[in-house]
């Protein structure tokens, strides 16, 4: 075999290794889409009985697809890069995270929507940066922005309305531009 | 080019390992499709990479079916990077 054509391999199955396999994009848009209007519902049931149970059934139903199609795609891709480990452990932290702050502040009578968009932004930045997706780096700051409005600007009665902002600036809009990148 | 790693510059090997080099692990399916070689030939030239402990093959099942994954071992990498430096000196890159 020539060198050449050994510097052609090398490349070329380089190059195959950095494509960005995973399709992610379907995570952001499921949550966005449940989030988005369960924040709008939570604003307008304020006050009313079990208005709260909107949380728990909607992270029950994203949980679920979420699972079946992350099965679905590890059978699909057959590869795992250090990018994807990372991008797993780090929502894999937001997750548990997450519910011990939702435990923490519903405990103490505060509202959880400052903690889950601080974290959701977190994420989501890190994720942008691994992935080189800008739309997502932006989204990240923007959940964070979110977060701090809802930390001290606005009071609680308004947090699930800047959340369902905050959502779907940072998971819909990116989620859809990530979409069609994956379908190019 | 009689000095370059016999054992890399194959290249079916050389794509195999190239390809690992990339990601942490690949599953056979996904060997198969990037490579574009056959199963039998795939076969061959992982056992050979395997026992120049080259990649660790780790088999298990995924429900029913044989789930074979590979990844690249420290020597392999190591021997990759050497591979890729002298092939660079040899072409003057």
């Amino acid at each position: 075999m020539e060198p050449t054509k050994s510097i052609e391999i090398i490349e070329g199955m380089l190059l195959e290794s950095k494509k960005s396999l995973h399709r992610n994009s379907f995570y952001f848009l499921v949550w966005g889409f449940l989030l988005v209007p369960a924040g709008i519902a939570e604003y307008y049931l304020q006050g009313k009985p079990l208005f709260m149970m909107i949380w728990p059934i909607v992270g029950m139903v994203g949980g679920v697809i979420s699972m079946l199609y992350g099965r679905k795609e590890s059978k699909r891709v057959g590869a795992e890069t250090t990018g994807d480990r990372v991008t797993s452990y780090t929502w894999g932290a937001f997750l548990v995270t997450m519910f011990i702050g939702i435990g923490y502040t519903t405990y103490n009578g505060l509202s959880p929507h400052t903690i889950i968009l601080l974290l959701a932004g977190m994420a989501t930045f890190i994720s942008g940066g691994i992935s080189k997706f800008t739309p997502f780096v932006i989204g990240g700051i923007l959940l964070q922005v979110a977060g701090i409005i809802c930390a001290f600007v606005l009071e609680p009665s308004y947090h699930s309305l800047v959340f369902s902002a905050g959502i779907f600036v940072g998971y819909v809009i990116p989620g859809i531009l990530l979409r069609r990148s994956e379908n190019v | 080019m009689s000095k370059l790693n016999p054992l890399l510059h194959q290249e079916l090997r050389l794509s195999i390992v190239s390809f690992l080099a990339g990601v942490e692990t690949a599953d056979f399916k996904k060997l198969m499709e990037v490579t574009q070689a056959t199963k039998g030939n795939l076969s061959v030239q992982i056992s050979k990479l395997q026992k120049a402990e080259y990649i660790t093959i780790a088999k298990s099942f995924k429900g029913s079916y044989p789930h074979t994954n590979c990844a690249l071992t420290p020597k392999g990498e190591k021997d990759f990077e050497i591979y890729l430096k002298e092939l660079k000196e040899l072409l003057n890159i």
